[in-house]
């Protein structure tokens, strides 16, 4: 029974967790853009985060490590550098993001610039991580994130049609634009495969003491929370494409966004919008500052756990303590929030080799895994998704860029 | 060995003349592109309009994003007008 409680609230942990501020924007202009033609990009991605926040929990349960310590034990300090560079800059890119989304949120309930609310939103999110457990900090802020479910009513009311979000799983070459086609292909993927969910939950798996008899309940957390996850994200490209690209909106800011509820719902809709965004953000915010100090302390050896007192683990603390006042010093600058999330997005696509295949070997490994190693099919998935959005990104990147 | 990282080197280079001479967009190209995107902007002040006057949005947020669609509307027209002269 208590199996099926643990499986049942990782699935909602899943669903309320997945949508942030990269998959709602990433997927909204998706939707603005090519109608229901993107859906295929955020399948790759869910399906590629499935296998990979698996494998986390796996080696987790198995071997008690955690992804950056099993990595820099097993691959030595001066190899560990370079995924720990590459996690730590795309992960400090998505929080800047993830701080400018909540003050995004209070910037649209008040009229105050979200300029004024990054200092306050980043505050917010350390206050809970340095009072807060484990437990608050996972399960509360995803319970919270239930409230993005808005956007699958929204589809449902804007009577979007199922058989062309079903075309819209097989990929097809754009009409127009392919540059923004390809780029907005790759954020998506980005978005959903954002390491710093799945070392997020390799680190969560070790708080709460997996073992072996864990690995059934990883498994239906991971293949289902991210699927119903993913279908959020659909559901967000399915409100872009009924509002937004029938009229011939493209979405080039934030304040376009709120327009995917308001039309379906009405008042209702534009506050559980901000709510959606506020709340999302938030809970993504707090994990992702968690993760950057889970990477560092544990990829250094040092003391770490989130439901250890601060000055226990200190120096633990003192990276989230430093990470968030930066990350929310580049919206008090003025960088533009959308462009900020998107771009991280699309560099968090490029580096996923850097990131995934030091985990592929892990997973690979008979000392780590014992009988529990990957199969070809989780190895072959994983691998050719990585690659092939850091080839579309490579291409991508440098083409919007220069042509923006 | 030193012809593998030649060849490598050699394709790498051609990837970034291909990356770069592909982004040199016609004037066609960049009016067609801002064309477009002045059309958004105006779709997007309508809908704002309509989705305000109905009370799906509070007044704050209306004004917010009918500022923002204004924003956008003349950035689109300089850059149309950028991409039309000679």
């Amino acid at each position: 029974m208590s199996k099926l409680l643990e499986i049942a609230l990782g699935i909602v942990t899943g669903i309320g967790g997945f949508l942030e501020t990269g998959s709602l924007a990433t997927s909204a202009q998706a939707g603005a853009g090519f109608g229901f033609q993107l859906i295929w990009a955020i399948a790759l991605g869910v399906i590629c985060i499935a296998f990979l926040v698996e494998m986390a929990g796996r080696l987790a349960a198995v071997s008690h490590h955690t992804l950056p310590d099993a990595m820099r034990e097993r691959f030595g300090i001066r190899f560990f550098l370079a995924p720990l560079v590459a996690v730590g800059l795309v992960s400090f890119l998505v929080l800047a993001a993830e701080i400018g989304g909540v003050a995004l949120a209070l910037q649209f309930a008040s009229g105050v610039s979200y300029r004024v609310w990054a200092l306050p939103a980043a505050a917010a999110v350390w206050l809970l991580l340095w009072k807060g457990t484990f437990g608050v900090v996972e399960k509360g802020a995803s319970l919270l994130g239930l409230v993005t479910i808005a956007f699958v009513v929204g589809a449902v009311r804007l009577h979007a049609p199922l058989a062309d979000v079903v075309a819209g799983l097989l990929p097809t070459a754009p009409e127009h634009d392919p540059a923004r086609y390809w780029f907005t292909a790759v954020s998506i993927i980005g978005a959903s495969v954002s390491p710093y969910l799945f070392y997020f939950y390799s680190a969560g798996a070790v708080e709460d003491e997996w073992d072996e008899g864990y690995l059934g309940v990883n498994r239906a957390t991971a293949a289902l929370g991210m699927t119903f996850g993913g279908g959020i994200a659909v559901a967000v490209l399915a409100c872009a494409a009924m509002v937004l690209h029938v009229r011939g909106i493209q979405v080039d800011r934030y304040e376009q966004i709120p327009l995917l509820l308001s039309t379906p719902l009405g008042r209702a809709g534009f506050w559980l919008f901000v709510a959606s965004l506020g709340v999302a953000c938030f809970g993504a915010g707090l994990e992702i500052a968690l993760q950057l100090a889970y990477l560092v302390a544990q990829g250094f050896g040092w003391r770490w756990g989130e439901n250890l007192r601060p000055r226990e683990a200190a120096r633990f603390t003192l990276v989230y303590t430093l990470a968030l006042p930066l990350a929310a010093l580049v919206s008090v600058a003025g960088m533009d929030p959308l462009k900020l999330t998107v771009i991280s997005m699309a560099l968090t696509a490029l580096s996923l080799p850097v990131t995934v295949v030091p985990l592929l070997v892990l997973m690979n490994d008979p000392l780590y895994l014992g009988e529990h190693t990957n199969g070809w099919i989780s190895n072959a998935a994983v691998l050719a998704v990585s690659v092939i959005a850091c080839i579309v990104a490579l291409v991508a990147i440098p083409l919007q860029l220069m042509g923006s | 060995m030193r012809r593998g990282r030649v060849f490598a080197h050699r394709v790498a280079l051609l990837g970034a003349v291909a990356a770069v001479s592909a982004c040199g967009k016609s004037p066609e190209a960049r009016a067609k592109e801002a064309a477009a995107t002045l059309r958004s902007w105006q779709a997007t002040a309508r809908l704002v309009e309509e989705e305000h006057a109905r009370g799906a949005l509070p007044r704050e947020f209306a004004a917010q994003a009918a500022r923002a669609a204004e924003q956008g509307r003349a950035k689109a027209e300089q850059q149309l007008r950028q991409a039309s002269s000679p």
